[in-house]
């Protein structure tokens, strides 16, 4: 289990596993254990449209406040009104999928597409995301 | 590998397991709210998390950092999960099995905030790391109710320690290395945003502060890294975590940031790998083979070289 000169192996991957994911972070591999700090901090803007038989129809994120945990409920219903972030911005678009689930199992659409934009806290465009999703019948 | 060999005082792992292990206590509740105003005070309500705490309606969202882990979310598991923690981390205050119940600690509680992605916070990631840290460390021998009679303990946990910190503020540093911190506009968003204390970036100017604190966070790396000018590192980083701690909303991270500067003080160590030190660099109990455990085996009563 000792590597050179009796240090356990395990310190060696401890070592790299403390010094890699500031690297990983800066190269897009999330936020966690990036310690980034306060340094990406970006205004994010959510809409979310049901959409049956071409009919659109807009969904207040804020309906779905109820079936959020407390930290989802902050930075969901928020980025509804153009939230400032950072990690959580990152969160909300990974949890894009898992909010489009959750809008066609309360609403029952056929189709569900949430956009998150987001911008500069002046109001800069810095990106677009939208997810299109199929509700199962 | 050289910089991992040697030994050290004990002192310094149980200093940093009592004060983690109260760090996680005193976060995950808000058991000190009749005696202190913490930022954490303004959302937890008994024990962070707590399924009886929190209404969420079902089919909850359920958006976990670790495909999985979102059955720590809610209901009985999450209810189990959180008791676990408090549990596990009022008994690593004892100091008895510190390394077996410190790796569960880290592993709950960051399976708890990993249940829903959006609980990931820093201060917390760092908590749990820290935890995980000591799950490495002989931190049972000093300051425990059992205490062992050990001179010295392996180095290679406490440089664990101190590359943690160490990569924070390098890595915190150099995110700031950008137009957009270096003008303060980013510090003045965060004022806005009520995040840092208006009345500082007034007094100061958002540009003073956001280069003070990118000057500071790069310092800090090469006067903590050296062994001779470790002492001036760590009075400015405890008056960088002090000012901060002062004027942002960082939660609990300026204080475990704190704790972890235990790690850089003067303790007795000796630099180097020996025949004395491959006795003492026993790994963690769950990576330790026959062979490394019987060659282990007189450890405790060595004596530093």
């Amino acid at each position: 289990m000792s590597g050179a000169a009796g240090v356990p192996r395990i310190a060696l991957a401890a070592a790299l596993a403390i010094a890699a994911p500031p690297v990983l972070s800066v190269f897009g591999a999330g936020e966690v254990g990036g310690w980034r700090m306060f340094t990406r901090i970006v205004r994010v803007e959510l809409s979310i449209t049901a959409i049956d038989a071409d009919a659109p129809r807009a969904i207040d994120p804020a309906v779905l406040a109820p079936y959020l945990g407390p930290d989802a409920r902050r930075v969901i219903v928020a980025a509804a009104r153009g939230g400032i972030g950072e990690v959580s911005t990152d969160s909300l678009e990974a949890a894009l999928p898992a909010l489009a689930e959750l809008v066609c199992a309360l609403e029952r659409p056929e189709r569900v597409e949430l956009s998150l934009r987001t911008s500069t806290p002046e109001g800069a465009p810095l990106g677009a995301h939208t997810e299109e999703h199929p509700c199962a019948p | 590998v050289r910089a991992l060999s040697g030994t050290i005082d004990p002192l310094p792992y149980a200093i940093l397991r009592i004060a983690i292990a109260t760090t996680v206590l005193l976060r995950t509740t808000d058991w000190l709210a009749p005696i202190a105003d913490l930022d954490h005070h303004a959302w937890v309500d008994g024990i962070e998390d707590a399924p009886w705490s929190e209404v969420v309606l079902e089919p909850r969202l359920r958006a976990p950092l670790v495909p999985g882990l979102d059955v720590l979310a809610g209901g009985t598991p999450a209810g189990i999960a959180v008791v676990l923690r408090t549990a596990l981390a009022a008994f690593l205050v004892t100091g008895l099995f510190p390394r077996a119940t410190a790796a569960l600690l880290a592993t709950v509680g960051w399976s708890i905030m990993a249940a829903d992605r959006f609980r990931y916070l820093h201060h917390l990631h760092l908590l749990w790391v820290a935890c995980a840290l000591l799950a490495l460390a002989p931190s049972g021998d000093r300051l425990s109710l059992r205490p062992r009679s050990a001179t010295s303990s392996p180095r290679w946990p406490i440089q664990l320690v101190r590359l943690q910190a160490l990569v924070i503020y390098g890595a915190a540093a150099i995110a700031k290395l950008r137009g957009d911190w270096l003008d303060g506009s980013t510090i003045a968003h965060l004022a806005r945003a009520g995040l840092v204390d208006r009345r500082l970036v007034e007094a100061v100017g958002a540009p003073a502060i956001a280069v003070a604190a990118v000057a500071v966070e790069l310092a800090l790396v090469p006067l903590l890294a050296i062994r001779r000018t470790r002492l001036a590192g760590i009075s400015l980083a405890l008056a960088f975590h002090a000012v901060t701690g002062a004027t942002m909303l960082l939660s609990t991270f300026p204080w475990t940031m704190a704790v972890l500067l235990v790690a850089f003080a003067p303790w007795r160590e000796t630099e180097g790998a020996s025949a004395a030190d491959s006795r003492t660099m026993r790994p963690p109990w769950p990576l330790r083979t026959r062979s490394s455990a019987a060659s282990s085996g007189s450890e405790r009563s060595s004596s530093p070289t």
